[in-house]
C-alpha cells in the first residue's frame, strides 16, 4: 500500500475508534479493537470488497462485545468469496448499502426519542398527577394546571416574562440593526470592533450575571462611582426595587444578546444585490431612504428570524436570572423558567412544576413550528 | 460576511461619518465595559474596591485574587478554589463535544446524500429538539440518568449533552453537506466506494470548517451550560459554570468581590480564547440557522 493510503487509512481508524469509544466505556480491549479496525481499512484500500469492509467497520462500531472477532471473521468472508459467488456478493452489497445510512442515523435518532419526545410525553403525563417530591401516577385530571393558574407567583413569573420577553426583544432588534446599518457603511476599523460587539455570546450568562450583578449594586458598582465623581444625588438602585429589578435583566440580557442580532443583520444587507442600491441612487434616492424602502424591507425575513430565537430564548432564559438576581428581590425577577425550578426541586410540588414546562413548552413551540414548518417548506416550492 | 464591498448607501457626509464612528465606538465601550471592570477589579485588594472607582486601574496590582479563586477559595463546604471544577468541565466537555460532532457528521450525511422515506420527518424532529425549554426534560432526565446508575457524575452529564447538542450538530452538517455536488457521490458510487468510503474520501476531507464551526459551538454551549450541571451534578462533577455561581452567591463571609471577579474570568476563559482564535467560525455556527443561503 503506498505512503499516503495509510495516511489515511491512519487518519479513519482514529475516527472509528472515537465512535468505539462512545459506544462503550471499557477501553480494556482496545488494542485489540484497534488492530481490528486497521486490517478492515488494509481491505478498504485494496479497492475490492468495499461494502464487506463497511459492513466489518458496522460490526466494530455497534457490536459491543467481541467486535474484533465479528470483524476478523469477516476478513476471513472476504478472502474465501473472492474466488466465486460474485452475485451473491452484488445483491448484498445493495442490501446493506440501502440499510446502512438508516443504521448510521439510528443511535440519533433514537436518543432524540428517548430524550426529546419522550421525556416530554412522561413530563406531561407528570402534570397530570399528584406529584410531589417523587414521580407519583395517581391521575387528578387538570388540577395542577387549575392550581398553578391560581398562583400569584406564576402571574408574576408570566407578567415578567411579557416585560423581559418585549423589551428585550425589541431592545436586541434595534440596536442589532443599528450597528449593522452602521457597521455597513465602509467602516474602518470594521473587523476591529465587529468582534467586540460579538465576544459577550461567548460567555456564560453566569459570568455575564456576575459582572452585572456587581455593575449595578448601588454599594460598590456604579452608582458609588458616579457619587464619587461628584454627583451626590445620583442614585441607580433598580436592582434592589421591586419594581424595577426585572430591568436589570432586560440590560443584561441586551448585553449579551443584541451582538447576535447586529451579526445576522449585517449578513443579510451584505446580500443584498448591489444592483438594486445603485439604480435607487441613480434615481437620486438618499441614503436613509434607501434604506426605509428598499434595504430593509429586503432583509425583512431576517426580522422574524431574529424575533423567533429571542424569543425562545426569553422563555428558557433562567441562567442569567438565577445569577443576576435570583429571582429576587422577593418574586420580582421570577420567570416562568425560575418557576419550574423552585416548585418541582425546592417546593417539591412536582405536579404544578411539571404544568409549568408543559406551558413553556407550548408558548416555544406555537412560535417555532410554524416558523420552522416555513423554513422547511420554502426549498422544495422554489424548484 | 465578508467585507463590505459596496459603496457606501448614506453619502459621505463628514459630520455624518463623524456621528457615525461615535456611535460605533460608544457602543464598543458598552460592550467591553463590564469585561474591564471585571479584569481590572480582580486585580485590586478587597480593601481598594471598597474604597470605590469600579473604572479607575488598582493602584496596587495583587494577582493573589486570581491564585485564591483557582486554588483556595472557599466552594460549597470545602475550600479547594475553582480548580477541580474546571477539570470537571474539560472532562466533560471534551467528550460530549467530540460524540455529538461525529454524530452530527454522519446524521447530516446521511439526511443528505442518503435520504430515506420519512428523512424529512426524522431531520424535523431533530432539529425541532434544539429548541425545546430544558425544563420539560429535567424530572425524566433526572430518572433516566438514576435508572442508568449514572446520576451525578461526568458520565451523566455529558449523555446530555450529546442528547440535547445532537439537533444542533446535524443542523450544521445537513445545511453544510446540502451544497456539496451529489454527483461526486454517485459518481463513486458507480465506482464502487460505499457508504463509509464515500463519507471518509470524499465528504470529509472537504468538512474542516463545518467541523470547526459544529466544535466551537457545542464546546461554548456545553462549557457555558448551567442547568443540567446544577440539575445533575455532584461534588465530583458540578462544572466549573455552577462553582462560580456557588462561589459568587455563598452568603457566609466576606464577600471577596476581587476573588469573584477572577473566578469569572477564570469560567469565561476557555470560551473567550476559542472565541478570540476562531471567531469566525463562531460566527458562522450563530448565523447557521438564522440566515440562508
Amino acid at each position: 500500500m503506498p505512503a499516503g493510503g495509510c495516511g489515511l487509512a491512519r487518519k479513519k481508524l482514529n475516527f472509528v475508534s472515537l465512535v468505539k469509544g462512545g459506544d462503550d466505556d471499557n477501553n480494556d480491549d482496545d488494542n485489540g479493537g484497534a488492530f481490528a479496525v486497521r486490517a478492515v481499512f488494509n481491505v478498504i484500500f485494496d479497492d475490492n470488497g468495499g461494502a464487506f469492509a463497511v459492513r466489518a467497520v458496522l460490526n466494530v462500531i455497534f457490536d459491543d462485545n467481541g467486535g474484533g472477532f465479528a470483524v476478523r471473521a469477516v476478513l476471513n468472508v472476504i478472502s474465501d468469496d473472492n474466488d466465486g459467488g460474485a452475485a451473491v456478493m452484488s445483491t448484498l452489497t445493495a442490501k446493506l448499502q440501502d440499510w446502512i445510512p438508516r443504521l448510521v442515523l439510528s443511535p440519533s435518532a433514537a436518543i432524540i426519542f428517548v430524550f426529546v419526545y419522550a421525556f416530554i410525553i412522561y413530563t406531561g403525563y407528570l402534570s397530570l398527577t399528584d406529584s410531589r417530591l417523587l414521580p407519583s401516577y395517581g391521575f387528578v385530571g387538570l388540577e395542577n394546571y387549575q392550581k398553578l393558574w391560581a398562583l400569584p407567583h406564576w402571574h408574576r413569573a408570566l407578567l415578567n416574562l411579557a416585560i423581559f420577553g418585549i423589551l428585550y426583544i425589541v431592545f436586541c432588534t434595534a440596536v442589532g440593526l443599528l450597528l449593522a446599518i452602521f457597521l455597513d457603511q465602509r467602516i474602518r476599523g470594521e473587523g476591529f470592533l465587529r468582534p467586540i460587539y460579538l465576544y459577550p455570546l461567548a460567555l456564560s450568562f453566569i459570568v455575564t450575571g456576575t459582572a452585572w450583578k456587581w455593575f449595578l449594586d448601588p454599594g460598590i458598582g456604579l452608582e458609588n462611582t458616579v457619587q464619587r465623581w461628584g454627583w451626590e444625588g445620583f442614585a441607580f438602585d433598580w436592582i434592589k426595587d421591586r419594581k424595577l429589578a426585572i430591568y436589570t435583566v432586560v440590560m443584561a440580557a441586551v448585553w449579551q444578546s443584541s451582538g447576535f442580532v447586529m451579526a445576522i443583520f449585517l449578513a443579510g444587507l451584505r446580500g443584498v444585490d448591489d444592483e438594486i442600491i445603485k439604480a435607487a441612487q441613480m434615481d437620486g434616492a438618499s441614503g436613509f431612504t434607501i434604506y426605509r424602502r428598499i434595504i430593509i424591507p429586503l432583509v425583512r425575513p431576517i426580522f422574524l428570524s431574529a424575533f423567533v430565537i429571542l424569543a425562545h430564548l426569553a422563555i428558557k432564559a433562567y441562567d442569567l436570572v438565577i445569577a443576576l438576581t435570583g429571582g429576587g428581590p422577593g418574586q420580582a425577577t421570577e420567570l416562568p423558567a425560575t418557576f419550574m425550578y423552585s416548585y418541582t426541586f425546592t417546593r417539591s410540588l412536582m405536579g404544578i412544576g411539571a404544568s409549568s414546562a408543559v406551558i413553556m413548552l407550548a408558548m416555544i413551540f406555537s412560535i417555532i413550528v410554524p416558523y420552522l414548518y416555513l423554513e422547511l417548506r420554502q426549498p422544495k416550492d422554489r424548484s | 460576511m465578508s467585507s463590505s464591498s459596496r459603496a457606501p448607501v448614506v453619502a459621505p457626509n463628514r459630520v455624518l461619518r463623524a456621528c457615525l464612528y461615535a456611535t460605533l465606538l460608544v457602543f464598543a465601550v458598552y460592550y467591553l465595559l463590564p469585561l474591564y471592570v471585571m479584569v481590572m477589579n480582580s486585580l485590586k485588594t478587597l480593601d481598594e474596591i471598597r474604597q470605590g472607582n469600579m473604572l479607575a486601574p488598582p493602584r496596587e496590582w495583587t494577582v493573589k485574587p486570581w491564585g485564591d479563586a483557582w486554588s483556595r477559595a472557599q466552594i460549597g463546604v470545602e475550600a479547594t478554589g475553582l480548580r477541580p471544577y474546571f477539570i470537571n468541565s474539560v472532562l466533560m466537555v471534551v467528550p460530549a463535544v467530540t460524540i455529538s460532532t461525529v454524530l452530527g457528521a454522519l446524521n447530516g450525511y446521511v439526511l443528505t446524500k442518503w435520504t430515506f422515506r420519512g428523512a424529512n420527518v426524522v431531520f424535523a424532529l431533530i432539529l425541532l429538539s434544539c429548541f425545546i425549554p430544558f425544563q420539560i426534560v429535567l424530572i425524566p432526565s433526572a430518572r433516566v440518568l438514576g435508572f442508568l446508575g449514572i446520576s451525578g457524575t461526568t458520565a451523566g452529564l455529558v449523555l446530555i449533552h450529546i442528547a440535547y447538542g445532537i439537533g444542533f450538530t446535524t443542523l450544521f452538517f445537513r445545511n453544510y453537506y446540502a451544497s456539496f455536488p451529489t454527483e461526486l457521490i454517485r459518481a463513486a458510487q458507480i465506482d464502487g466506494a460505499g457508504f463509509f468510503r464515500i463519507f471518509w474520501s470524499i465528504l470529509l476531507p472537504s468538512s474542516g470548517p463545518i467541523l470547526a464551526v459544529s466544535a466551537i459551538w457545542q464546546f461554548t454551549n456545553i462549557w457555558n451550560d448551567f442547568l443540567f450541571g446544577a440539575s445533575f451534578g455532584d461534588f465530583d462533577s458540578i462544572p466549573m459554570t455552577v462553582a462560580l455561581n456557588n462561589l459568587v452567591s455563598s452568603s457566609s463571609g466576606v464577600k471577596e468581590y476581587n476573588v469573584h471577579f477572577a473566578g469569572a474570568i477564570l469560567a469565561a476563559l476557555p470560551t473567550l480564547l476559542v472565541y478570540v482564535l476562531s471567531g469566525r467560525y463562531f460566527v458562522r455556527g450563530l448565523t447557521a440557522g438564522a440566515v440562508k443561503g
